[in-house]
């Protein structure tokens, strides 16, 4: 399998003047995702400054990509700067694109470093003004409203479909980013722990504990929803950055 | 039984998402049925797992508007500008510091440096170093293939010295024009570091930014045959040996950034093997003057929706924006997109001049009308500088615009678009054909008299300017689509051979394809999201 390594923001395979052990792709691969992914061989023709193949790209992904980082940061306006920056960043590394994997892999290894960088930027500030940061990313149905239908204050009522995407809106929210982000790109990427692993600069089977642990705190905010359509609020546990809910095992005893 | 533990449980986790997930080899999936099948707890965490899984799907997918499709494209196509221009200030740079840097290496020889060379240079690559030359020049190389076909595009005077021949975006004269300007004053490299010592220091002492970009070119000639290589390095072997070499090397270059302008069947058809160098050149011929008419056809559009407008009313209108950029620099910094600021932040003089003055471009046109929530609103024309633009502006144009007041904002706004249209076209079109002044002179005696008057009136170049769009103009006024009939079409392809060499393409001819919208048009014109259709494409995804 094709190698994505190391440099902040894009990934970059390996020339004979890098210095370090080599880490190559077969030419056979090479070959392989050339012929077997279409856009590929449109990345290949961009590579060859092809302006007409770089913009066919870009409508083939921008929704895709756009979905993906305003999932993860929260907010449309961010997404749709992080998403230029991703083409922008797909367009200055053309040149030292070699097919090593499915183009759509490396477009979200390049979208993960952009938002990784981004949601560092957005978490220092949150630390200084966490008021005004938590009210602009809580949506109609917001935590204390989920409270208080909780606590008996507002009658606990069945939620109409509008109030559903919320509360799954807040579930995913509840995630941390790196869970997040192996989520999306499960559910909306149907990508393989091979692919996010790529994606993520991480190991397989690391992407398996991070899925494991994102979706079981994912059941442990949508539970009672599931069982009776009832909203609750998200439990500070659930929202625990380790990403590991701490009611998930009183929850399995008998 | 004792209750499992905590880490008992993330295995459990583990184990069931990658079994929702089709992640597990047969033998765990097999574990996990088991598992499934004996214990009703798994069983309903599974499930729920699942339950909750596919309740994601209901999230809701974003869909990008047109409008960050367009600035996408835009702020690419300025990355692309940039590229270029930079491209071309290294050239002279690195060519002077390789004179330099030969000068400090017999320095370094003469005090022993010889264990200072090793240090900067441990890994020497040998096919590197012995290739640099043909490396460097591995794209364009590949691109010309054999030098009888740049003999014969040098002989032809298909890529001039001079870039005098440019016409219908003069009013413009947008960066890409001064860019290929200096693209001909600048050869490049041309190889001239003697020997291996010389070489190895060059790559030691190269710069992050070019190390990286030969890298790439490395990579690309290590992909070529043995055959190729050979091919190349002789290519390389007879350029350094000929006496035109610079000219040579200058229409190479050329011919190369002229090829970034062309769909890749285009290229493809261009670097056939099999035909001659004077069949290439014939094509490329061909090409440019397809380029020429779509350029005209834009440029006639605009003058058939403004017919009062002339070429020196669009030199006046270059000339007002370019200041009412400069006068309205803080708003247009203001709302540019976060990468066109930081462009601007680290660019000067001239090229800074260029990106606010196509920032101004944009926010003057009236399919800039923003979005309710966007705050890239139009920057509104001040009386003043209405005011200033039409003292500049021909009789006649003043006129149009002074017929209904009401509306001269919008004219002008529609005016400035049709303008910035052909301006875009232009630049992403390439050089342009070159038209024989004699052609020139035959339409001009065709012309009625007081239009002969009215260009003769004209400095030379504004009226030679003028005379091309017009002749252009008529082109397709006349005809339609070119290469169906007969008038000045037939000059035109009497002399630039007007049809594909390729015999099954003869019968759709050229204007057809232009006609059809496909992606070379619309590849010339990448800033406007307004142009043709794509080409289709594998919708395998």
């Amino acid at each position: 399998m094709a190698t994505v390594s190391g440099r902040r923001g894009l990934p970059t395979h390996r020339s004979p003047l890098a210095r370090g052990p080599r880490l190559s792709i077969s030419e056979s691969s090479a070959k392989n995702f050339a012929l077997h992914d279409p856009d590929v061989r449109l990345m290949l023709e961009v590579r060859d400054d092809s302006a007409a193949a770089f913009e066919e790209l870009m409508l083939r992904y921008q929704n895709r990509l756009i979905t993906i980082l305003e999932h993860l940061v929260g907010h449309r306006q961010l997404a749709e700067d992080l998403a230029q920056d991703v083409f922008l960043r797909l367009y200055r590394s053309r040149k030292r694109y070699t097919p090593g994997a499915k183009f759509s892999t490396y477009l979200f290894t390049i979208a993960n470093n952009v938002a990784s960088n981004a949601l560092r930027d957005h978490s220092r500030r949150r630390e200084i003004n966490i008021t005004t940061s938590e009210s602009q990313s809580t949506g109609a149905y917001g935590l204390e409203q989920m409270a208080m239908a909780a606590s008996g204050l507002m009658p606990s009522r069945q939620a109409d479909k509008a109030e559903m995407r919320e509360v799954i809106r807040q579930a995913v929210g509840t995630l941390n980013d790196r869970q997040k982000l192996a989520v999306l790109l499960s559910k909306f990427e149907s990508m393989s722990y091979e692919e996010i692993a790529q994606s993520m600069e991480m190991t397989p089977k690391a992407v398996k504990s991070l899925l494991a642990r994102a979706r079981g705190n994912l059941r442990d905010v949508l539970e009672p929803y599931l069982q009776n359509g009832e909203i609750r609020p998200v439990e500070e546990g659930a929202r625990d950055t380790a990403g590991h809910s701490s009611g998930l095992m009183s929850k399995l005893e008998p | 039984m004792p209750p499992p533990d905590s880490s008992h449980f993330e295995l459990i986790d583990e184990e069931l998402v990658a079994y929702l997930d089709g992640q597990l080899d047969s033998e765990a999936a097999r574990q996990v049925e088991a598992r499934l099948a004996s214990e009703d707890r798994v069983r309903r965490r599974l499930q729920e797992l699942a339950q909750s899984w596919d309740m994601l799907d209901q999230l809701p997918h974003a869909v990008a508007d047109d409008t960050f499709t367009r600035s996408t494209v835009q702020m690419v196509a300025l990355a692309a500008e940039k590229e270029v221009v930079e491209q071309q200030a290294v050239e002279p740079r690195r060519r002077r510091r390789r004179w330099l840097m030969a000068g400090a290496l017999a320095v370094v020889a003469a005090s022993g440096g010889f264990f200072a060379m090793a240090k900067v240079w441990s890994d020497p690559n040998e096919k590197l170093v012995r290739d640099l030359s043909t490396i460097e020049n591995v794209e364009s190389y590949s691109q010309v293939g054999d030098i009888g076909f740049l003999r014969r595009l040098s002989d032809d005077g298909i890529f001039p010295d001079d870039a005098t021949d440019t016409t219908a975006s003069k009013p413009g004269g947008g960066p890409a024009e001064r860019d290929e300007s200096r693209a001909a004053k600048e050869p490049p490299p041309s190889g001239s570091l003697d020997t291996a010592e010389q070489r190895r220091d060059y790559l030691a002492k190269m710069p992050p930014q070019a190390r990286e970009e030969l890298r790439s070119r490395f990579e690309t000639f290590e992909a070529l045959s043995h055959d190729e290589q050979q091919k190349l390095r002789d290519l390389d072997d007879k350029l350094n040996a000929d006496p035109h070499e610079d000219h040579l090397r200058h229409v190479l270059a050329r011919y190369s950034e002229w090829l970034k302008t062309l769909v890749t069947t285009e290229r493809a058809e261009l670097s056939d093997g099999k035909k001659s160098p004077a069949e290439r050149a014939q094509l490329v011929r061909s090409f440019r003057h397809e380029q020429e008419l779509r350029l005209a056809r834009i440029a006639s559009a605009g003058q058939a929706k403004f017919p009062q407008f002339t070429g020196p009313d669009m030199t006046a209108l270059h000339k007002w924006v370019e200041k009412f950029a400069a006068n309205h620099e803080t708003e247009l910094q203001k709302d540019a997109f976060p990468k066109m600021k930081t462009e601007i932040a680290t660019a000067s003089g001239q090229h800074r001049t260029q990106l606010l003055t196509w920032l101004a471009w944009q926010r003057l046109r009236p399919e800039r009308e923003p979005r309710a929530n966007e705050s890239r609103k139009p920057i509104p024309i001040s009386e003043d500088e209405l005011k200033a633009l039409k003292s500049q502006l021909s009789k006649p144009a003043r006129e149009a615009l002074d017929a209904e007041p009401d509306k001269q904002m919008a004219v002008l706004r529609q005016w400035i678009a049709s303008v910035a249209q052909a301006i875009w076209f232009n630049r992403r079109g390439g050089n342009r054909a070159k038209i024989s002044d004699e052609d020139l002179h035959r339409f001009f005696e065709t012309l009625p008299t007081n239009r002969k008057d009215h260009l003769l009136s004209l400095p030379a170049d504004q009226m030679k300017n003028e005379l091309r769009m017009l002749y252009f103009g008529d082109v397709f006024n006349r005809g339609g689509a070119p290469g169906d009939g007969p008038g000045l079409r037939d000059k035109l392809d009497g002399r630039g051979g007007g049809r594909r060499g390729a015999p099954n393409r003869a019968e759709s001819g050229p204007a057809k394809k232009g006609e059809d919208g496909r992606a070379n048009a619309k590849q010339d014109d990448v800033p406007d999201s307004s142009s043709p259709a794509k080409p289709e494409r594998d919708a395998a995804k």
